[in-house]
């Protein structure tokens, strides 16, 4: 309906500027249509944001125009000329550029051959020119202001860097399209600053530029348009001025947004569950202290490398503390692995979903499933009829999109892997559950669920601990904050008086008034 | 958005839950009963088929423990020297001490291999193909030593009677190795599908970070799947020396190992773990032993045997390949 209200994407009369334009596109997945005939167009030299739920269609339609799934039906154009590419390789010589959310470097290979991957410069002898290649990669990190060298192994860089690999790889095939999924998901404040001058400059440069966030402070200052998908279908596309954050969000919902947050107390006399005294790691973190009470929720928050994660994962088991102590309802503790932490009452729920939090080639159900099993457990072994129904109850409670429990996980969105990665800790007794970055990739009326739910957890009296760089987050779920910066605890503040620029100043210099 | 969740078209159940990588094998299966039976009038016989079963129960045994060390993504080169290892320590025992001592003594031979592929797997976090192949030399040389580099004939009587039961007896009518295949395949399917330590190694198979974050012991895990494929290998090794009533020190270096690896890939179980089962390695040994029965039927060549079993297991696996990229 609100297409009607935009005449530039209209049928017929492209504008001339049009790089490209994707008409009615249509895609089905067994169970799922993932489109139902999206319209969608870039100009040459804009930021174009692209917004949605998880689910909403946004990747299955990047996938498409990158070549690495099929269309079946629709249209795209490519500077007014139809094309349909038969894989990657082809959309990426025809000028598309595709920065994926989990970046897509080998991390074993230098820089500069990951640049020139598939498409390496070669001697009239037929060998791989190193020297050429790191002259022209120099010149493409120069572009992008990256001063690392070239022969550094991609391994060895952080984030924000990879990121830079990334467009720099883009700019090397001269790309006419710039797709960006997520891109500042994994990057500090300072990093993802300099990727959104980058991108101006990249616009400026006559490249069209697609930008896909869930993060809206981001959109406004550094988009021209913003086109929201729902429900596989266009829910319209609005000039950035012309359109402001609650529409945004109405519009990406389907509904206004309601900010219940049930009213929570936490009374001074609750008992401390977790108690942390000067714990250190060398060269992560060093003399961390603080304590969580049953009904608490208490958030971390920092730079990226600024230890929260390493200290996360010291607490579960999977690191080893140099110095320290931690203390569970008063008694000491020291997990040496995952499965003493989780028998201690401990759950972690980790930042790198695909990676830790939840095995992909596994349907819902058993992923769910995975830290109770001797739950179920009967007389002929595990009760699978019981596993199935245990993961529909939380599938409608945590309104999880699959079509079954028995879908593969990894064909969820990415929203939904992360709900079933919440899913699996809901069920377990654990006291204490920790999250690391909860939302991150996850849509608005996904995040405002999960946020809903950990206040749940808290009014059951466990104890949450969060580790968030989203500052919206960090001031909108916690009791409390602790900024960290350089391994350290820097500051605390407590929410109801905190503000986002005094945590700003303690994450990025160490001192709050 | 759970308003217009039901909009589309979504089934809300899948259709069935009959595995449908089985259909491939199943289906080569049925084509090659039919195929033979119109070509040779001796291959539909309950005498043929039954000879066919009985000589595929020791692959059976070993690729069904096979599965294991596929499911989570390794496997186990070590199988065929178990087999001769205890071959030669069950007819050394026999020698002395007879039967039941022999038939303890090799089995516990071969499961402390299993367990010990499992510790280094497991504990040392070497990697599967390293251990299980450096265990292939050293069990393949420890069983030459053994028997001193011959094979041993001459078992004692009674004792021999016994043991040839388990390799080519009879329990009533049903052949005793196949009886004995057709348990151990049962139990490795109950394992794997229906008891918490088989979604263990699934989810290692398809994630190990996952397994480990979510509290799983997976150098337990680990051990318990070199243990699941050194024993089966240990009752393979049992029932083939029971059948040729001696001790032979090569009676696994043949290509017992491979036609177990190969009956499972053939089945459909995924070489990087995670994906597939028991039932679908059963079907991958029968299309082993009957396509290689038929060809024997058809007087052909065993070398060309060899080139079509080898095209089979790269055909299988493509179309594994094509059926998951296909959505």
């Amino acid at each position: 309906m609100n297409a009607l209200l935009h005449p530039e994407i209209a049928p017929g009369g492209a504008p001339p500027d049009e790089v490209l334009a994707v008409r009615g596109l249509f895609k089905s997945f067994p169970g799922v249509v993932a489109l139902a005939g999206v319209d969608f167009s870039v100009r040459r030299g804009e930021v174009h944001a692209l917004l949605g739920a998880n689910g909403a269609g946004k990747s299955t339609m990047i996938k498409i125009i990158a070549g690495l799934y099929q269309r079946d039906a629709g249209e795209i154009r490519l500077g007014g000329e139809p094309v349909s590419f038969a894989g990657t390789a082809a959309a990426i010589d025809a000028g598309i550029s595709v920065i994926y959310q989990d970046f897509a470097l080998v991390p074993d290979l230098s820089v500069a051959d990951n640049i020139f991957l598939g498409r390496e410069k070669k001697s009239s002898l037929g060998f791989v020119d190193a020297r050429t290649m790191h002259a022209e990669a120099r010149r493409l990190l120069d572009m992008v202001g990256a001063a690392f060298p070239t022969a550094t192994l991609v391994a060895d860089l952080g984030p924000g860097q990879r990121q830079l690999v990334e467009i720099a790889k883009a700019l090397r095939s001269r790309a006419k399209v710039l797709i960006l999924d997520e891109p500042t998901a994994s990057l500090s404040h300072g990093e993802s600053e300099r990727l959104f001058a980058l991108v101006r400059k990249l616009a400026e440069s006559g490249v069209g530029i697609v930008y896909v966030s869930h993060r809206l402070e981001e959109i406004a200052p550094l988009v021209n348009r913003v086109t929201i998908l729902r429900d596989g279908e266009s829910a319209g596309t609005y000039e950035a001025s012309e359109i402001d954050r609650a529409r945004i969000i109405a519009l990406i919902t389907g509904h206004e947004r309601s900010s219940t947050r049930e009213h929570r107390d936490v009374p001074a006399s609750a008992p401390v569950a977790i108690e942390v005294k000067g714990l250190a790691r060398a060269d992560e973190f060093e003399d961390v202290s603080f304590s969580v009470r049953r009904g608490e929720i208490l958030v971390m928050t920092g730079l990226v490398g600024a230890g929260r994660t390493e200290l996360l994962e010291t607490l579960f088991g999977l690191r080893r503390a140099d110095a320290g102590e931690v203390l569970l309802d008063g008694r000491p503790v020291a997990p040496a692995t995952p499965r003493e932490a989780i028998s201690a009452g401990l759950a972690l729920i980790p930042e790198d979903r695909r990676g830790q939090g939840i095995a992909v080639g596994l349907p819902v159900y058993e992923n769910i499933a995975l830290p109770i099993l001797g739950r179920f457990v009967s007389g002929l072994g595990l009760a699978i009829g019981r596993e199935i129904a245990h993961a529909r109850e939380l599938i409608d409670r945590l309104n999880i999109r699959t079509p079954d429990p028995r879908t593969l996980a990894g064909a969820l969105s990415g929203g939904n892997q992360q709900k079933v990665a919440l899913a699996k800790w809901l069920s377990t007794d654990a006291a204490i559950l920790m999250f690391d970055e909860p939302t991150q990739g996850v849509d608005v009326g996904a995040k405002d669920e999960i946020y809903a739910l950990i206040n749940r957890l808290a009014l059951q009296g466990r104890a949450i601990l969060i580790v968030s760089s989203d500052l919206e987050e960090v001031l909108a779920v916690g009791d409390r904050i602790l900024a960290m910066r350089e391994g350290r605890i820097v500051a605390e503040f407590d929410t109801k008086t905190a503000s986002a620029s005094r945590i700003v100043e303690a994450i990025t210099h160490g001192q709050s008034s | 958005m759970s308003a217009t969740a039901t909009s589309g078209s979504t089934p809300m159940r899948s259709p069935s839950r009959i595995d449908p990588a089985l259909f491939g094998p199943s289906l080569a299966l049925l084509l090659m009963f039919i195929i033979y039976s119109i070509a040779s009038p001796h291959f539909l016989t309950a005498q043929n088929i039954t000879n066919v079963l009985v000589q595929s129960a020791p692959v059976l045994i070993l690729a069904a423990g096979q599965t294991f060390a596929l499911l989570m993504g390794g496997l186990d080169l070590s199988q065929g020297s178990i087999i001769s290892l205890v071959s030669v320590v069950t007819a050394t025992v026999m020698m002395k001490y007879g039967i039941a001592p022999a038939a303890a003594a090799g089995l516990a031979s071969g499961i402390a291999v299993g367990i010990l592929n499992g510790l280094l797997v497991g504990r040392a976090r070497i990697q599967p193909f390293i251990v299980t192949l450096g265990m292939l030399y050293m069990i393949a040389g420890a069983a030459l030593v053994v028997s001193e580099g011959s094979t041993i004939f001459g078992l004692p009587s009674p004792d021999v009677d016994i043991f040839f039961w388990f390799g080519g007896g009879y329990l009533g009518p049903l052949p005793v190795p196949l009886v004995i295949a057709v348990i151990l395949v049962g139990i490795a399917w109950l394992i794997l599908a229906r008891t918490p330590t088989g979604r263990h190694i699934y989810a290692i198979g398809s994630n190990e970070q996952v397994a480990v974050m979510s509290g799983i012991d997976v150098g337990r895990t680990k051990i318990f799947i070199y243990f699941m494929s050194g024993a089966f290998a240990a009752i393979a090794g049992f029932l083939l020396s029971g059948r040729v009533i001696s001790g032979q020190p090569l009676l696994g270096s043949g290509d017992l190992l491979l036609q177990s690896i190969g009956a499972v890939i053939i089945g459909g179980t995924s070489i990087f773990g995670g994906r597939g089962g028991v039932l679908r390695t059963v079907l991958g040994v029968l299309v082993i032993a009957f396509m290689v029965n038929g060809l024997n039927l058809l007087a052909i060549s065993t070398f060309t045997q060899q080139v079509i079993v080898g095209a089979i297991i790269i055909l299988s696996a493509w179309a594994n390949a094509l059926r998951r990229g296909g959505r």
